[in-house]
């Protein structure tokens, strides 16, 4: 063995930044393989983090203590909250990056953190050991395909698309798990003989065209938002340099009708593609063929950076012929002369069966092996980057023998995401949805810090400043939080965060909360007395209100805020933000730079955070009673007994190896179930479902 | 709770016990061929699938008794799995109706190693063998226990799967609800514009008018589901009145044969009398009761309180009082009745000149010449507001309880759209609704909405 790491990570997309990135945040010494350096944290397809339940992952990563957001905060040049007009559990950040500043910016990062080794080279082989108990073997590094070998007993695998990939264009094939790169065939050779299962996935892209050759009058622009907070949690957003905007367009009559003719050409249809591609983001000619009465598909054209002149087709994902792309790019509106800077292409690769995981991504093959990322079935850089933040975390945790990352269902949408994969499975890439979530009302964007954070913080995930601007975000929620006096907040965290010395202030937060005042005016108030200022002139004129704070089930929501319409979506609404922003004395700082920013900024981006987390929980109050309620209901059953007779085998929905851990180990109560090892939140809820059934049916044959 | 496995073999007569022509047992699970085989001599060969043989069995003596085998003459039809009834290899054995023989042919296989089922067994493994859902399963059972004509119906209505359809309309309605909202919260509202076509994105108006929809429907089932209950477990009907009415009279005549002893003087009955009985379509308890009057000893003061109690239990209630004499109320002062079904009925009627009209909850009858006791028992099955046929399928307590918290949630989930809450507020409503109903016959989950989103609508971002 030439060098000697306690983790190794082999991939730098976003799976293994993320993963190599947390292992080191973790006190350990770390090595990143990846077979071009230059393509660290590569966005092969559009340029764009976010949208709905992606971006909650993202601000989730971020509030793990993990790179994507900050990095994607430091390179975008669009930026738009989505649904500002739904509810607040379905808003979410979208970005479009600076795709080459994006690559750049994280490696920058990673060479900037401590216990980081980057590596140049093909990983070709996992190298293992027997176990001397005769389990399974256990990992101790990975050789390369130079010959060199790498020692370390944790090993987290990132290969995205490259496992053995092909890519097609039309009838053309070729071995690349990205255009222009090479694929990972030793790799994948020698993953399938340490017996990995593994199954076909494909996904496409679409053709990127010159931007000076498209007609930009016939398009519609989509400009970017100006804000203070992106997806980071822990620091204000700084403005970019340019902002740069996006552009609408559609297919046409003709455009379809030549796909259709033509679709036999495409690598889809010709048979030579057999793997499952995404049904959520189906390739234009899929979408011709399925849906045969919408002509007008749309297309969006999104900048690929500031410093290209490329434009990437979001929707026109494609694996027809070159001369085919170029024929149909004819047919659209302002694409008419767009000269191809390179073909929208499909590419096959390898995917691991994700129920070969565990919950924390370990591998039930090899111990020590982890796997995130697109190569675990899912697609999405967001859904790389939470696999990659939780394989490095827990791969990290387990060498220093703590327990993993308490990510849940109830608490997160990686937890949902890691919970569906490794229970579930997925035989198509697998996308975030906030429809997977059972509490989506409590996952939400504005809550990520309140959620992770303090996990974040006790694993050791966060920095110094993280922690301290965490602590400081969380006390401003609490000064807000009316719910403070009736003494729902623990004891542990009032002490902790010293809320103690703001009783006067949380008193008048309330006071002013049920005379039916809108969270600004609060803020004015809160503001005013730390200023030291008399606040006695904005004291309410009608000291009658509700005696308790109204919730969803019992009163209209114009009572509890001004107006529905400010309590639902104003909040979001960037115009202080921005009227702050800009009269900010040190605006000339705001430049995107390592200078932390002006402490005014950093404070007016503390009170945003915690005023959005409040004004959003008082909205959604009822619900989130209930919500809580019910998970805690769902704890409640864990006395619940599980009858002699009770067979696990035929329990629906849980893994055959589960249903034989089950059967080993018997438990007598729903609770002991759960606590067998291996046993999941979503094994306990199908557990329930099947007990639930079982007694019924117990019950019909008493009645007999 | 009986602690059962579906993976042992079962056996259970299937005719009543008893003396018969035939008696029949089955048995069941994976060693049932086996075990068939081994009480026919001769053959190694399994019948085919639902092929009747008349065979020879040898019913093997208990081990200890030092009794011979006994050969009995059988039909023996093997269904094969999964096409019988259990969804296991399913032995039927038709012998000769002798509960001794049956007991003796049960034993034996007893101790080949299958073990006595227990009831509703051989069900409860269609059940988990998919072979019924859970209303089909209920629905057995209510068929065999049916007690009245329309209760038949509404069993055989479930068990052929109709119930369940409706079940499965509604699961359908909600999914396409739920599926459209969803649509809106996980594609970007620009996203959304550009794809879908205007009509399919759902505004919270149309929302609320699809629920409101469904709320409709949702609850005049479980109006009928009450009925339904009536109809399942049948009426009670107590007669009370003054002493010497006829009330036992009535009672001969509505049972149509005399059970209870009539005589012309006051405080005959003394201890209630309660008899089954079917008309319309429909099961009811008849109950006759003491006369009401201050009774002149305690056994009769006993009956007279019981009269009372039954006054205040029953579903419906006859006040009886002679054509002949004016009508007292004696319920009047503490009306016991109360709140319920109450039809005064004059008896005698056949005394009076004039045969009067009935009306306003007033029906004249005469015990003796049986006139207007069919008229009466129209008016008690329509006053239950059911005729024959008026109700196709009704759900059980269970399924009514899970339709209700279904019809609950809705509720809230209006009255959050109307308070002006978000959509995804009233979608944690709809989607508990939804898994209520789902309840109803344990169909499957949250995963079908996200398909249906991707196979129903062309978006891509």
């Amino acid at each position: 063995m030439e060098r000697s790491f306690d983790i190794i990570v082999v991939g730098g997309g976003h799976a293994g930044c993320e993963a190599v990135h947390a292992a080191a945040r973790l006190g350990l010494n770390c090595c990143l393989v990846t077979m071009r350096l230059d393509g660290i944290g590569h966005m092969p397809c559009n340029p764009s983090i976010g949208g709905p339940a992606k971006g909650h992952l993202t601000r989730e990563i971020d509030a793990l203590g993990g790179l994507q957001g900050s990095v994607t905060d430091a390179t975008y040049v669009n930026v738009r909250m989505l649904n500002t007009g739904k509810g607040a559990s379905v808003q979410a950040l979208r970005a479009q990056s600076d795709r080459i500043g994006y690559s750049m910016e994280m490696r920058r990062r990673l060479e900037l953190t401590p216990n980081i080794t980057l590596v140049e080279g093909e990983v070709t082989q996992i190298l293992t050991q027997p176990d001397p108990a005769g389990g399974i073997p256990a990992a101790r590094g990975v050789m390369l395909a130079d010959g060199r070998e790498l020692a370390a007993t944790r090993v987290v695998i990132c290969p995205g698309t490259f496992s053995r990939a092909v890519c097609f264009v039309g009838d053309r094939r070729h071995e690349a798990g990205r255009w222009g790169e090479n694929s990972a065939m030793a790799l994948g050779h020698d993953l399938e003989q340490h017996g990995i299962r593994t199954q076909r996935l494909k996904t496409g892209t679409s053709p990127r065209i010159d931007k000076h050759t498209i007609d930009y009058t016939a398009l519609t622009p989509q400009l970017s938002e100006w804000r203070t907070n992106a997806f980071s949690n822990y620091e204000p957003s700084m403005l970019p340099s340019w902002f740069l905007p996006c552009w609408l367009t559609r297919t046409t009559d003709e455009t379809c009708r030549l796909i259709l003719e033509k679709q036999h050409t495409s690598a889809l249809y010709s048979g030579a593609v057999t793997g499952t591609g995404p049904r959520y983001c189906p390739s234009i000619e899929d979408k011709v063929v399925r849906f045969p009465d919408v002509m007008r598909h749309p297309i969006f054209i999104e900048p690929d950076g500031l410093n290209v002149d490329i434009l990437y087709l979001q929707g026109l994902s494609t694996s027809l012929p070159l001369e085919v792309q170029r024929e149909f790019l004819a047919t659209i509106p302002g694409l008419e002369h767009a000269r191809i800077r390179r073909p929208g292409y499909a590419v096959e690769y390898d995917a691991v069966n994700p129920l070969d995981l565990t919950q924390h991504l370990e591998s039930r093959q090899i111990s020590g092996l982890y796997c995130a990322g697109q190569f675990n079935g899912t697609s999405g850089y967001e859904e790389a980057a939470a696999q990659g933040l939780g394989a490095g975390a827990n791969a990290a945790l387990s060498l220093l023998g703590r327990d993993p990352l308490p990510l849940t269902r109830e608490n997160s949408y990686i937890g949902v995401l890691l919970d569906d994969l490794t229970t579930r499975g997925t035989d198509e890439p697998y996308r975030m949805l906030t429809a997977r979530c059972e509490h989506r009302l409590l996952l939400r964007h504005d809550n990520a810090f309140m959620r992770l954070g303090p996990i974040a913080r006790d694993a050791g995930l966060l920095s110094e400043t993280q922690v301290r601007e965490l602590e400081a975000m969380r006390t401003k929620v609490y000064a807000l939080d009316a719910r403070l006096a009736e003494g729902r907040i623990p004891a542990a965290d009032q002490a902790a965060l010293g809320l103690e010395f703001s009783r006067e202030e949380t008193r008048r937060a309330r006071e002013l909360m049920r005379m039916g005042r809108s969270i600004d005016s609060l803020l004015d108030i809160l503001e005013a007395q730390d200023a030291g200022n008399d606040a006695s002139g904005l004291r309410p004129e009608t000291p009658s209100g509700p005696e308790r704070w109204p919730t969803a089930f019992d009163r209209p929501l114009g009572s509890s805020l001004d107006a529905p319409a400010v309590g639902v979506s104003g909040y979001m609404d960037s115009d202080i933000e921005l009227g702050s922003v800009i009269d900010n004395p040190h605006s000339g700082k705001l430049g995107r730079s390592d200078d932390p920013p002006p402490a005014e900024l950093m404070e007016l981006h503390r009170w945003l955070m915690a005023r959005e987390h409040v004004a959003v929980e008082i909205v959604y109050e009822g619900y989130l009673e209930r919500a809580r309620a019910e998970i805690e209901r769902v704890r409640g059953h864990s006395e619940l007994p599980i009858p002699a007779g009770f067979e696990f085998h035929s329990v629906e929905g849980l893994m055959i190896s589960t249903r034989q851990l089950l059967t080993r180990a018997r438990p007598a109560t729903l609770g002991q179930a759960g606590r067998v090892s291996g046993v999941t939140p979503a094994d306990m809820a199908n557990l329930l479902v099947a007990l639930r059934r079982y007694l019924a049916a117990s019950e019909l044959i008493r009645q007999g | 709770m009986p602690a059962y496995t579906t993976s042992d073999t079962i056996v259970a007569p299937a005719t009543v016990p008893g003396r018969s022509a035939i008696a029949m047992l089955r048995l069941s699970g994976p060693k049932a061929f086996d075990m068939l085989l081994d009480i026919m001599p001769g053959t190694n060969q399994v019948p085919q699938h639902r092929l009747n043989l008349l065979q020879e069995i040898e019913i093997k003596a208990p081990a200890e008794a030092g009794l011979p085998n006994l050969c009995e003459q059988a039909m023996v039809c093997c269904h094969h799995a999964p096409r019988s009834y259990t969804g296991d290899n399913l032995v039927e054995i038709s012998m000769h109706g002798n509960p001794l023989l049956l007991e003796r042919a049960i034993t034996s296989l007893v101790q080949s190693g299958a073990r006595l089922a227990e009831p509703g067994e051989f069900t409860f493994r269609a059940y988990v063998n998919g072979k019924l859902d859970l209303i089909q399963a209920e629905a057995v059972h209510e068929l065999i226990n049916a007690g009245s004509s329309s209760a038949l119906a509404l069993a055989q209505t479930a068990l052929g799967g109709l119930s369940g359809a409706r079940v499965s309309v509604w699961q359908e309605q909600l999914l396409n609800i739920v599926t459209r909202i969803e649509l809106i919260h996980d594609y970007a509202s620009d996203d959304l514009d550009a794809s879908v076509q205007a009509e399919d994105v759902l505004t919270p108006a149309e929302l609320a008018q699809s629920l409101q929809k469904m709320l409709g429907e949702l609850e005049s089932a479980l109006e009928d589901s009450s009925r339904g209950g009536l109809i399942r477990h049948g009426l009670s009907l107590a007669i009370v009145g003054a002493p010497n009415v006829g009330k036992s009279t009535l009672f001969n005549a509505l049972l149509g044969y005399d059970r209870a002893l009539v005589h012309h003087a006051p405080g005959t009955t003394r201890d209630y009398l309660s008899e089954s009985v079917e008309f319309g379509g429909l099961s009811f308890t008849l109950i006759d009761t003491a006369g009401q009057r201050s009774a002149s000893d305690d056994v009769e003061s006993a009956g007279v309180q019981l009269a009372q109690d039954w006054a205040r239990s029953a579903d419906m209630v006859i006040f009886v009082s002679s054509a002949d004499e004016n009508a007292v109320e004696p319920l009047q002062a503490d009306n016991p009745s109360a709140g319920r079904q109450v039809l005064h009925v004059h008896t005698r009627c056949d005394i009076l000149d004039v045969w009067p009209e009935d009306g306003n909850g007033v029906f004249h009858v005469s015990g003796k010449t049986g006139q207007g006791i069919e008229q009466l028992r129209y008016h008690i099955v329509t006053l239950c507001g059911l005729t024959e046929g008026s109700v196709l399928a009704a759900f059980n307590r269970r399924q009514a309880a899970l339709i209700d918290s279904s019809v609950q949630n809705l509720r809230l989930a209006l009255k959050a759209l109307e308070n002006g809450m978000p959509m995804d507020a009233a979608a944690q409503d709809i989607h508990l609704s939804r898994e209520c109903l789902l309840d109803v016959n344990h169909s499957s989950s949250r995963q079908d909405v996200i398909d249906h989103i991707f196979s129903s609508f062309c978006v891509g971002k």
